[in-house]
């Protein structure tokens, strides 16, 4: 019933300048041309003698010589952008790359999850991100804690940027043995950001919605949630290291699904932006969740967010289990996440005694 | 042998589906307010085709007159080509008409199509969506009132009336060979446009696969209400690529300005382009044992094959 002609793999075509036997050759059910035929004849009048007349004007002035050298180097030229692929596959981590193909994600046949994750693109995003990883030298304990299959690893937010879960993410990847690919649940509004979204998207960030959230445990994966949320990775100096209290959410997303949790301790990312202040009315202006403003911002301007190199320590902990109803009344719920909380404060304030220095 | 009546066989999917219920003995009539364009493709030659609209007394004739046995409501018109107030009388009060003679006739079961884009595509979306969750397209495009309303009547409909066996599907973009629809016709233009920055999940079903899923749902004992997604969720981009359409990006802050240009295409698509608006139609595959049987490429590739060959 159906005939499709089979094709080899199609790829984007080199758009060119309007063909008028490509518009006049459509059938009547082709639908709405982008250009009517009426305005590429009149393009076609318009342009034709201009046309002509500049490649008389070339032939005119240019060598014949220098125009074939010219034609070199434009042959040069497309068989570099034909490289460019070559040269990227080149420039990805192979320590990255093995571990995303050992990954047992399930995929379609293009290689993508229904929510976009992307094995080829995810380990060119974490090649990107494997400098900011090196850079933080992080110390990572307890990996092994990480158990198999579904699990909410629940680290504390800081930092103002999410370095944090940039280092907890490449550190599943690398460390863990096997590699674990986090999902990231990230804020609404990082979807409305044009590049950012396709980027997080195919490296495996999720919108963190609870359903989101329960349809990814249920296929066993490790899901990354920051329970403070924006108000975490906002805190000002002062507050460094004091949690700020967490969400219910994702305590009831382990109840629901039956998975542990892995409370995470991050020391060394408070120090690496200062923030003295939290300019809320400038975040209203900006429509971001928070305005950090830096000790240096009037000598560095700008550059004073670029983060400084202290250096990282994660603590895994052993991973948390809780049993009862996950509908049950916020006053019960919520004394399993003190609980979690209490945890995580606790592995902050060893983590922060054993600490001799910020940057070594 | 039964006798059903397809609304919208003006349009490729109705007439696909007529074409598949003559060739297994059934009697078909088709209803269109539009006129059904002379050469009939082959297989239809038994078909009886009446042009009337779905809010007037003409339709009430064809109940009247033939013993319906299923009613296949196919003729939502999505087309911003029609007013805001004709889509609303077709979609809306049209609807309420054939359900209500469903009833009044004795009609033992009904097949409404409606959309997924009454889902809307939402920065808020997760994925996938499952049939029991917030419409939100209403949020950003008031424009999309009629197809939630005929959607919220039809589903209100499987419980208020359980004499009529009624199953309502909500399809993602319905694309193929003869489908005429705003998706598939996007897609057969020279040039495709893309927004810059953003390449969202996608799903597309083949309109065979969707005869399928109709006729599957008319032919076992289910009722209610189904997501129809189709064979594998994909980039808007990499769908592009599957049409081998060339493309153009659009910048974010222009899109308005460019829809404006495209002629009829109807705002709230523009989200579509944006934002992921991924469906489960899991509930479909385990009621009826239904599954797309033509993968994403030929599903793809047969829409725009003509078009693109010329």
């Amino acid at each position: 019933m159906l005939s499709v002609q089979r094709m080899v793999r199609p790829c984007r075509l080199v758009p060119t300048f309007i063909n008028p036997a490509h518009v006049s050759a459509r059938t009547p059910c082709s639908g709405r041309s982008f250009w009517k035929e009426s305005e590429v004849s009149f393009l076609n009048q318009l342009l034709h003698p201009l046309i002509e007349r500049a490649s008389a004007l070339v032939h005119r002035h240019v060598s014949d010589e220098t125009l074939a050298h010219a034609h070199e180097i434009g042959a040069r030229l497309t068989s570099l952008a034909q490289i460019a692929p070559q040269a990227r596959s080149h420039f990805i981590d192979p320590a990255v790359s093995s571990a995303i193909d050992s990954l047992p994600n399930e995929l379609n046949e293009f290689g993508f999850d229904p929510w976009g994750f992307s094995p080829e693109q995810a380990k060119f995003y974490y090649t990107l991100s494997r400098p900011v990883y090196d850079y933080f030298r992080p110390e990572i304990h307890g990996i092994e804690n990480v158990p198999a299959g579904r699990v909410l690893i629940v680290p504390n937010h800081s930092g103002q940027f999410p370095f944090d879960g940039v280092v907890i993410a490449v550190a599943c990847l690398l460390q863990a043995k096997p590699p674990r690919l986090v999902r990231a649940m990230a804020e609404r509004w990082v979807s409305t950001l044009p590049f950012i979204n396709e980027m997080f998207a195919r490296s495996g960030v999720v919108l963190g919605d609870p359903i989101n959230c329960r349809n990814l445990l249920e296929a066993d994966q490790a899901i990354l949630v920051f329970p403070e949320g924006a108000r975490g990775s906002g805190k000002t100096f002062w507050d460094r290291y004091k949690l700020r209290s967490f969400g219910r959410g994702f305590m009831r997303l382990a109840l629901q699904t039956g998975a542990p949790i892995v409370p995470v301790a991050v020391i060394g990312a408070e120090e690496s932006i200062i923030s003295v202040y939290d300019w809320q009315a400038a975040a209203k202006i900006l429509r971001v969740p928070y305005a950090p403003i830096h000790p240096l911002l009037p000598i560095l301007g700008p550059l004073a967010y670029l983060p400084m190199p202290t250096k990282f320590r994660i603590y895994f902990g052993k991973p948390m289990y809780f049993n009862g109803p996950f509908d049950d009344e916020d006053s019960v719920i919520q004394k399993k996440v003190d609980d979690v909380q209490n945890t995580v404060q606790q592995m902050i304030n060893d983590g922060l005694a054993a600490r001799r220095s910020v940057f070594f | 042998m039964a006798t059903i009546l397809i609304t919208g066989i003006a349009g490729g999917l109705a007439q696909r589906a007529a074409c598949q219920l003559l060739a297994d003995g059934h009697q078909v009539i088709g209803v269109d307010y539009r006129s059904v364009q002379p050469p009939l493709p082959p297989g239809l030659e038994k078909l009886t085709i009446c042009r009337a609209h779905y809010n007037k007394t003409i339709i009430e004739d064809l109940f009247r007159h033939n013993k319906l046995d299923a009613v296949f409501h196919l003729g939502r018109t999505g087309s911003f080509k029609e007013s805001a107030g004709k889509r609303f009388d077709l979609n809306v009060v049209g609807s309420q008409k054939i359900m209500n003679l469903c009833v009044q006739h004795g009609v033992k079961s009904l097949v409404v199509l409606s959309t997924f884009h009454i889902y809307g595509a939402h920065p808020a979306n997760h994925i996938p969506i499952a049939e029991d969750e917030p419409l939100r397209a209403g949020l950003e495009f008031p424009q999309i009132a009629d197809a939630i309303q005929m959607d919220n009547m039809a589903t209100t409909w499987v419980y208020r009336h359980p004499e009529v066996r009624t199953v309502v599907l909500r399809a993602t973009n319905i694309v193929g060979p003869t489908v005429r629809n705003t998706m598939s016709e996007f897609l057969r233009r020279p040039r495709v446009p893309y927004l810059w920055g953003f390449n969202p999940m996608s799903q597309f079903i083949h309109e065979d696969d969707l005869v399928r899923a109709v006729l599957g749902c008319w032919r076992s004992e289910q009722r209610g209400i189904f997501n129809v997604a189709g064979p594998a969720v994909i980039p808007w981009r990499t769908a592009l690529d599957l049409c081998r359409a060339r493309t153009f990006p659009i910048p974010w802050p222009l899109t308005h300005f460019a829809v404006q240009l495209a002629g009829n295409l109807p705002y709230y698509l523009i989200n579509f382009f944006r934002y992921p608006c991924v469906i489960s139609d899991r509930a479909l595959r385990e009621a009826i044992g239904w599954e797309p049987q033509i993968s994403i490429e030929d599903t793809l590739w047969s829409t725009v094959a003509t078009a693109r060959l010329g």
